[in-house]
């Protein structure tokens, strides 16, 4: 949308809702794109604190303006695109995600050896356990199940605890205050008291590893800051906790809920994994694009003046790089709407790109790959238990998804 | 500002001046040089960027921190002594003529 057409009044419907906008469908970007699409570089109004700010939607864009160092992940800016109240603590207590430069390198080397492709791959036995005692779960309940919470949440919940060092029984205090944390209708009251109450929990967990250090990510980066020398406190340490706990579940929480019912909906695609486990691995990708849960989650304000195709966004801007749109991008994706497991690749936006490119990219392309090797191999029958359109979903949430999935079989 | 070096396996050579701040992995990118994925976009984990640094070369670098030692274990082309992720290399004036060479493949 051109800013002419605002000030002329043209878009007057349009201009009169308030991103983030909602998906028609959960993998259909929200029909506004189309128009935003065209223009690539637009602005639109937040909902919650009814800022003007840029969002972009071509790929090529997206890439370039990701790792261009005129833009800032800082949430401290005044003008960084939150599109809810944000209490005070969503900009200062953001952990690596939300830091710039070498301050975000050196916070998220703590963090970052747990997450290599290497270091993942050795998970992947435990994972498949994981993955099928839910199921056995699953199957010791009588249909119809909600898929989402017995299986979608646990799952990822009960590996990034394990990584983590957090004990099993913390599992439903974490879902709890994830989804205040993530979700869409959350005031800033809920969101201050969650990141409150994670805190505090955090912090005992913390005085207990500084005590009996395991095998586990917050004893490795209380040690790797201790040998750096590098001044820290333990705000650090459970700010990166919750980072990592948000990113580990709620994300990948989303997208078996979501892929699971996009392949159930997509019949001849499931057929065709089923004959083909070796599917599995594009299949994952594929779906990371289709559903694009963090279409909303890539936000930045500008540090400098930055020209794109004629247009200027202004020093301290605010702007969102949307995921949805740009791995809708016919030029990189034909016939970008369809579903075609065999096509996946990494070269989607899903995880975002640039330096803060998903530290769990690859933590989450595992879990997901045996999810999706494991659930139809043994519940062949699985189906929805209520028709698609009509499951609740997490429209203006930071993190895209259904809030239940029924099942049966 | 430095002179980096970038010499293919067919042989040929690009050689590009690449400001500060950037990486030599940037400097690749900016410069549409072939060789270079960088899929993960510098953050030092998918392995895309690897390169051979020059045997010969004699200009500080960084040292290697734990996870790029990590994730050069699982790149395409195998991994050498003087291989290293291009994205953790940071374009300096102290680096000033730095040659690398660019693997088969990066993925």
């Amino acid at each position: 949308m051109t800013t002419s057409a605002i000030e002329t009044g043209g878009e007057a419907e349009t201009e009169a809702k308030t991103f983030p906008y909602q998906r028609a469908c959960p993998f259909s970007p929200p029909p506004e794109y189309t128009e935003m699409v065209q223009e690539d570089v637009s602005q639109v109004t937040l909902t919650g604190s009814g800022l003007r700010i840029w969002t972009v939607t071509g790929y090529h864009t997206i890439r370039q303006l990701l790792t261009d160092p005129r833009v800032s992940a800082s949430r401290k800016h005044a003008n960084f695109p939150f599109y809810f109240i944000a209490p005070p603590e969503f900009r200062t207590e953001t952990s690596f995600i939300g830091y710039d430069g070498q301050e975000h390198v050196n916070t998220r080397r703590k963090a970052a050896l747990t997450f290599t492709s290497r270091q993942v791959r050795k998970l992947r036995p435990r994972i498949e356990e994981i993955v099928d005692e839910h199921i056995d779960k699953m199957l010791s309940m009588s249909p119809p199940v909600d898929m989402h919470r017995v299986f979608s949440l646990a799952v990822p919940m009960t590996v990034i605890c394990e990584l983590l060092g957090i004990p099993q029984d913390k599992h439903d205090f974490f879902i709890k205050h994830g989804t205040a944390l993530l979700g869409g209708h959350s005031s800033a009251e809920e969101r201050q008291a969650a990141i409150v109450e994670v805190n505090a929990y955090v912090d005992d967990l913390i005085q207990l590893k500084k005590r009996e250090p395991g095998d586990d990510l917050l004893s490795r980066a209380m040690a790797d800051y201790a040998s750096s020398g590098e001044e820290y406190t333990d705000r650090d340490l459970f700010n990166m906790v919750r980072l990592l706990m948000n990113g580990g579940h709620e994300t990948t929480a989303s997208q078996i809920s979501l892929g699971t019912a996009c392949l159930l909906e997509n019949p001849d695609q499931l057929e065709q994994l089923k004959a083909d486990p070796d599917l599995v691995k594009p299949a994952v990708d594929e779906l990371i694009r289709i559903a694009t849960i963090g279409d909303t989650a890539v936000p930045r304000v500008a540090l400098d003046d930055i020209e794109i195709g004629g247009k200027v966004i202004r020093k301290g801007d605010g702007i969102l790089c949307l995921g949805m749109a740009a791995n809708r991008d016919p030029e990189v994706f034909p016939e970008p709407d369809k579903v075609i497991l065999s096509r996946g690749s990494r070269k989607h936006l899903g995880f975002g790109h640039g330096v803060h490119h998903c530290i769990g990219a690859d933590l989450a392309r595992l879990e997901l790959e045996i999810v999706w090797s494991r659930l139809f191999h043994r519940i062949p029958t699985l189906r929805l238990a209520k028709p698609f359109l009509e499951i609740p979903r997490k429209e203006g949430a930071v993190i895209y998804g259904l809030w239940e999935l029924p099942v049966a079989w | 500002m430095a002179k980096i070096t970038y010499k293919h396996p067919n042989g040929t050579d690009t050689v590009v001046d690449v400001p500060s701040p950037n990486t030599v992995m940037r400097g690749a990118k900016i410069n549409n040089i072939d060789g270079i994925e960088a899929q993960c976009g510098g953050s030092a984990q998918c392995g895309t960027c690897h390169v051979y640094v020059d045997e010969a070369n004699t200009l500080p670098l960084p040292p290697m921190h734990e996870s790029e030692d990590d994730v050069l274990y699982g790149t395409a082309c195998p991994r050498r002594p003087n291989s290293r992720l291009s994205c953790q290399l940071p374009v300096t004036d102290e680096i000033d003529g730095l040659v690398v060479h660019l693997p088969e493949a990066q993925s």
